[in-house]
């Protein structure tokens, strides 16, 4: 297909195959070889480029997104003459060593950055963890973003300069155009109604394309699929609206904008963590929260929060559409009870406090993700819970999720029934865990993960208020 | 000093190619546009082990798009040339690890190339294959057909020592793979070169290790083979051995096609088939006093050497000469073994086989502290070596010992025995219940090639000066991130008393630098910078000589000091007037040759295993500092403070980062780099799986260096590289010790497995609780 795009201020116009890398528009079609390619999956963060502002990693964006867009890359920050601060403190401190990860590192600061002007070293730390350095070690390079930092908070910035977060002014002409034997051909709904008509009228069902934090992984799915519809870029499935008594989702958002929310901060803790213990923040930037549920992946970060805050999910058709809860949504291991002509369109979380439920219960909610290091990581075993209490501390909602502990991310039913009425005391918390501990199936490592389980689900209920504290002193020994 | 035009030496300039990497606009390998250039590929086999009975290539393929090389079509021995000559570029009937190279492809673009890959099947009958190291050692009892190397050797009456000791801890440990995971993968691109000879241009090491395996392989004389480092985006010994085996490949392809072909891993063919380091299995047995000192150590090593013999040899002997650790050990008893198994081939990766031995050694230590109630700093501080001690291989420390300095150093800084006795149950930052636990280790690695390997290297270097007194360093050494070409130009700059800026390391390409030899073993500074030292004087003589021609001396002695020319009290011009002069008058450029020279005093015998082993040692400490989750066992290394001793800090904030670029390293390879290895494979092949640490998972560090000149360096400099790769994972697992109160003598340590040791130590507490009841 023939794109147009504007890359470090000028305009590209290239014809390519529609799931041509970003990164391999770059290095190979454009000669901009300062953008690296470390691992091909968007672990590395080595091809961290400005995408209208965003921090993206080039090697999952496919050309067919790319129309219309504005890249900015390592040779678009700074020149000899005027150099970014950030390249300055990043030699000054010696945070370069073999610098085939400097780039992406330096963009990703810059991303930091820009949203964050004086960020602590543990922000600084967590803004770089999708940024993997072999050589330094790290240390300098938090020294350089810090110093950098502090030098001149202004200059750090640079709201005007490149990376900022400012609305796209480059419109090229008409839509990206196809061209013969594009493989594969892509549909572009501009609408959530176009999407659904797309859909229907397709004869083998399209392979729907969001943000590609997961097909765009090589050996992640067929080779290269027949047709795609991008949904990414329809505007009404995008964004987070308060309803009445529940908040709606909607599925094209990305993890960065649920884990921000304000919302989803004050009133489902659980979904904001979770959606922050995705992946980095350059995934973040694009994966959004349909993605993360249609994968039906049991390691996948959401569901766990999800399910515990009895969330629905809205899939829509031109047959009309249906509200299914979420534990019904995955049928069996990777598979959902989508079909063909369905879109997952919404994702509706009942709030639970707020309302008039809120003088009598108090709610508490609870999300740890337990992965094999402490970013970036997959998902070894999740724990995810959200339970109300009357002014007594009795128990009357109860629902207990995991992840990774089973072939699906399920609520674990009996343990929370078991909770009902009951108070969180020394007995019921010990009978609970060891309940939650047999409800799970993991396959790998099982000791372990319900081990973990037990003793996650343990430490969330020592903490709820309520149950009798004081006369427990030293009663368990964990 | 202070009339001393420039000292560059000792200041923390910023790397020389620093611009280039912020930039984007440094050319690594891959950045390399050539036109026209095919595209390589190896087809590989699909077993452990087996005998390949036919290649089929379909006749439905147009063969005669692509190019071709499989055993028969080799135009020399089918050989990549290394230590022995026993590891084939492709394969001919035998296989003997998965993955291992069958035909090599090139073709003019990706589409034709996979067309082709696909169109290749290979008859291949499996055999049964020797797949973990174990079964490898076991086996040693039956056969010693699958010895890559073997070595031993003995100070002093061990069995005597033994016997006569209150007490003898036994201790059994073991490492496994690890991936050095060098952000920029593996990547060569040859190109056929005039006459029928072969350029290639790649990520490495070692200019002339390539140099040698493709002259070996093509039958070419060696002027016909031109090999050139490109920017190198990390190798920590990776790219000192496995280069060899890609440039082969490539310029087979390239001579075979007549195009430049490229051939660039993606991430998955990188850590499925290059080298990793050396799993091993280590055996210790010590006889001790009961006031802690060391009498008598036995150890056994057994190095998981892979398919062919790489570097497994000298990996091994770096092991054995390192495995009684910064110890005084009166008697000890050292032997190794390289066993051979059908797994891709480990060879170098940074601290090269030392990792292992002091991984084993820190442990035994801290068990044998624990076994007579002591602590681990006092059996530490006891045992650490002294001047003059002598090391169990008859070498004498001669120069002064660094071990006591960092260690104390260690201790006071980071408040080790404070927080030794802090609580261990605590709340993090987090507010989330944790073990806290420190631990301390202490470590010594040898600088350059061990025994007489540097005699034989006897690396050469060349420095040029032009009119405008610049100077070009040309050595093969190589910059891959750890700072070379700062740090030579940093030194060669102090030597001459010359501005840094004037000093330039001139990208290394064969025959056009010198043999300085390979850029391993923290030999750059150390070795190379030493020679470069001898050189700068050589051109100090030369300028001497000249200026008594030019000036009117009358007799006085001409010397050169600080960066000027005297004779007698007169000065009589500076360094950059005379050597512009020079080089002006006599119509060229100034050019000094040097070459090693052996220090006196020195003897290695390499048939008894004995003498010197290395020309200076460095010494570190480490304490570290780790909070273990208490409901996850998740495993976070808090804080590291780190001494080492380096004779001189050549550039103290790129030294800074080599401390702390190796430290996190070792602590990824104490409880983090878990390649997933099982029958032959590694499960863990993607970087979504292979992990390293990340920003967050990384520790605070706090870098101290000491410095005890070394006579044999330059300015006293000794090696740094590989040191911090010593002493992180038995810090690590000793801090773990101190907060779960359990021993761990195996790495990678996971949470499960921890689980696993606290569930057989609760087991062990409750049997010994009912026996208890029972009396």
């Amino acid at each position: 297909m023939r794109i147009s795009l504007l890359v470090n201020g000028t305009e590209q116009v290239l014809r390519v195959p529609p799931l041509r890398s970003l990164l391999k528009i770059l290095r190979e079609d454009l000669g901009l070889t300062g953008t690296k390619e470390g691992c091909g999956e968007g672990e590395c963060g080595a091809c961290a480029v400005f995408l209208d502002g965003m921090l993206v990693n080039s090697c999952l964006v496919p050309a067919f997104q790319l129309h219309g867009r504005k890249v900015v890359t390592i040779e678009g920050l700074g020149s000899k003459e005027s150099p970014d601060p950030l390249q300055n403190s990043f030699l000054e401190e010696g945070a370069v060593q073999c610098g085939f990860c400097t780039p992406g590192l330096i963009l990703a600061s810059r991303a930091l950055l820009n949203e964050n002007p004086r960020p602590n070293r543990e922000e600084i730390r967590a803004g770089l963890s999708g940024s993997l350095c072999r050589c330094t070690g790290y240390e300098r390079v938090v020294e350089a973003v810090e110093k950098c930092a502090a030098a001149s908070p202004e200059e750090a910035t640079t709201p005007d300069g490149p990376g900022a977060r400012e609305e796209c002014d480059f419109r090229p002409d008409g839509p990206p155009l196809p061209c013969d034997g594009d493989s594969p051909r892509v549909l572009f709904p501009r609408s959530i109604e176009e999407a659904l008509r797309m859909l229907a009228d397709a004869d083998t069902p399209p392979t729907l394309f969001a943000g590609g934090t997961d097909l765009m992984v090589p050996g992640s799915g067929e080779t290269v699929p027949e047709c795609v519809l991008n949904i990414l870029d329809i505007p009404d499935l995008r964004g987070i609206f308060e309803r009445e008594d529940l908040l709606e989702v909607r599925a094209g958002t990305s993890m960065d904008a649920v884990a921000k929310n304000a919302v989803v901060r004050e009133c489902f803790p659980a979904l904001a963590e979770a959606a922050l213990s995705f992946g980095a923040p350059a995934i973040r930037n694009r994966a959004t929260i349909g993605g993360n549920l249609a994968g039906a992946s049991t390691a996948a970060d959401l569901p766990p929060a999800l399910l515990v805050l009895g969330a629905l999910v809205v899939l829509e058709s031109v047959r009309g559409a249906r509200t299914v809860p979420l534990e019904e949504f995955v049928a069996s291991y990777r598979k959902t009870v989508l079909a063909g002509d369905e879109l997952l369109t919404k994702i509706l979380v009942p709030f639970r406090t707020g309302r008039e439920e809120a003088e009598r219960y108090r709610n508490f909610q609870f999300f740890r993700k337990v992965g094999s290091r402490s970013a970036l990581t997959i998902s070894r075993v999740t724990v995810a819970a959200s339970l109300d209490t009357d002014a007594e501390g009795r128990i009357v909602h109860a629902r207990i999720a995991v992840g990774s502990a089973a072939p699906t991310v399920c609520l674990l039913e009996r343990t929370g029934r078991f909770l009902l009425g009951r108070t969180a005391d020394v007995a019921t918390r010990r009978e609970a865990c060891r309940r939650a501990a047999g409800e799970v199936a993991p396959r790998s490592t099982p000791e372990y993960k319900r081990w973990v389980v037990e003793q996650l689900l343990g430490d969330f209920l020592e903490h709820l208020p309520g149950g009798p504290r004081c006369d427990e002193g030293g009663a368990e020994d964990r | 000093m202070e009339d001393r035009l420039f000292s560059p030496v000792g200041v923390s300039c910023s790397r020389i190619e620093g611009w280039e990497k912020v930039s984007g606009t440094a050319r690594f390998t891959d950045d390399i546009a050539v036109p026209g250039a095919w595209f390589g590929e190896v087809v590989r086999a699909p077993v452990c082990r087996g005998r390949l009975r036919e290649i089929r290539f379909d006749p439905a393929f147009d063969w005669s798009r692509v190019a071709v090389v499989t055993a028969r079509t080799l135009p020399g021995p089918n050989v990549v040339h290394m230590i022995r000559d026993d590891h084939p570029i492709v394969v001919a009937e035998e296989i003997r690890f998965l993955g291992e190279p069958v035909v090599l492809l090139a073709a003019p673009d990706r589409a034709t190339l996979a067309a082709a890959m696909a169109a290749v099947r290979l008859d291949v009958e499996e055999l049964p294959a020797l797949l973990s190291l174990d079964e490898a050692q076991e086996r040693l009892a039956l056969s010693r057909e699958h010895v890559l190397a073997s070595y031993a050797f003995s100070g002093g009456d061990t069995a005597s020592a033994l016997a006569g000791s209150d007490l003898v801890v036994e201790g059994v440990y073991r490492t496994g793979h690890q991936e050095h995971m060098y952000l920029e993968p593996q990547g060569m691109i040859a190109f056929p070169g005039e006459n029928g000879g072969v350029e290639v241009t790649g990520s490495l090491q070692c200019p002339y290790y390539v140099h040698g395996a493709l002259t070996k392989a093509l039958a070419l004389p060696p002027e016909r083979v031109v090999v050139r480092q490109a920017v190198t985006g990390g190798a920590f010994g990776g790219k000192e051995d496995y280069p060899s085996v890609l440039a082969v490949q490539a310029a087979l392809l390239a001579l075979a096609s007549g195009k430049p072909v490229r051939m660039i891993f993606d991430r998955r063919t990188d850590i499925r088939v290059t080298t990793k380091r050396h799993p091993s299995l280590i055996f210790h047995r010590t006889g001790v006093r009961k006031d802690g000192t060391l009498l008598g150590a036995e150890i056994d090593i057994y190095l998981d050497g892979g398919a062919y013999v790489t570097l497994s040899p000298v990996v091994l002997s770096r092991c054995m000469l390192h495995a009684c650790g910064a110890y005084r050990v009166p008697a000890a008893t050292v032997r190794g073994w390289a066993l051979e198994t059908n797994t891709p081939p480990n060879g170098a990766f940074r601290g090269f086989g030392a990792p292992q031995s002091l991984f084993a050694m820190e442990r035994q230590m801290d068990r044998i502290a624990a076994e007579l109630g002591m602590s681990p700093l006092e059996i530490r501080r006891k045992n650490a070596l002294r001047t003059k001690d002598t090391l169990p291989f008859g070498q004498v420390l001669e120069e002064e010992a660094g071990a006591s300095l960092v260690l104390e150093k260690a201790v006071t800084l980071s408040g080790y025995e404070a927080l030794k006795a802090a609580p261990k149950s605590c709340r993090d930052e987090r507010g989330r219940r944790v073990w806290r636990g420190v631990g301390l280790s202490l470590f010594l690695h040898g600088g350059g090639f061990t025994g007489s390997g540097e005699e034989r290297i006897a690396g050469r270097v060349r420095l040029t000066a032009d009119e405008g007194a610049n100077v070009e360093i040309f050595v093969s050494s190589t910059e891959m991130g750890q700072g070379a070409s700062t740090v030579l130009c940093q030194i060669v700059a102090q030597a001459l008393a010359l501005p840094l800026g004037k000093v330039r390391h001139v990208p290394p390409e064969t025959g056009l630098v010198p043999d300085s030899g390979p850029t391993v073993a923290s030999r750059t500074v150390f070795v190379v910078g030493r020679v470069l030292v001898d050189a700068c004087r050589t051109m100090l003589r030369c300028l001497e000589a000249a200026a008594k021609k030019w000036f009117d001396t009358a007799g006085r002695k001409v010397y050169s000091k600080d960066g000027y020319f005297f004779a007698g009290e007169e000065r009589l011009g500076d360094m950059a007037t005379l050597l512009s002069r020079y080089v002006r008058e006599s119509g060229g450029p100034l050019t000094a040759e040097a070459t090693y020279t052996p220090p006196e005093g020195f003897f290695w015998d390499e048939a008894a295993f004995s003498g010197d082993a290395y020309k200076a040692y460095s010494w570190g400490a480490d304490v570290a500092c780790v909070d273990v989750d208490a409901t996850t066992l998740e495993i976070r290394p808090r804080k590291v403070t780190t001494v080492l001793e380096i004779g001189r800090a050549v550039n103290p904030v790129l030294a800074a980062g080599q401390a702390e670029g190796g430290t996190l390293q070792a602590l990824g390879y104490a409880y983090l780099e878990d390649m997933g290895y099982g029958r032959g494979r590694f499960r863990n092949d993607r970087m979504a799986t292979c992990l390293i640490p990340t920003a967050v998972d990384a520790p605070e560090f706090s870098v101290r260096f000491e410095e005890l000149p070394t006579r044999h360096g330059p300015f006293g400099a000794k090696g740094l590289g590989e040191l911090p790769m010593d002493g992180g994972a038995p810090a690590l697992l000793a801090a773990l010790e101190d907060a779960l109160g359990v021993f761990c003598d195996e790495i990678p340590l996971s949470p499960a497995k921890l689980l696993e040791r606290l569930t057989v130590r609760e087991k062990r507490n409750c049997a010994k609780g009912s026996e208890g009841d029972g009396a």
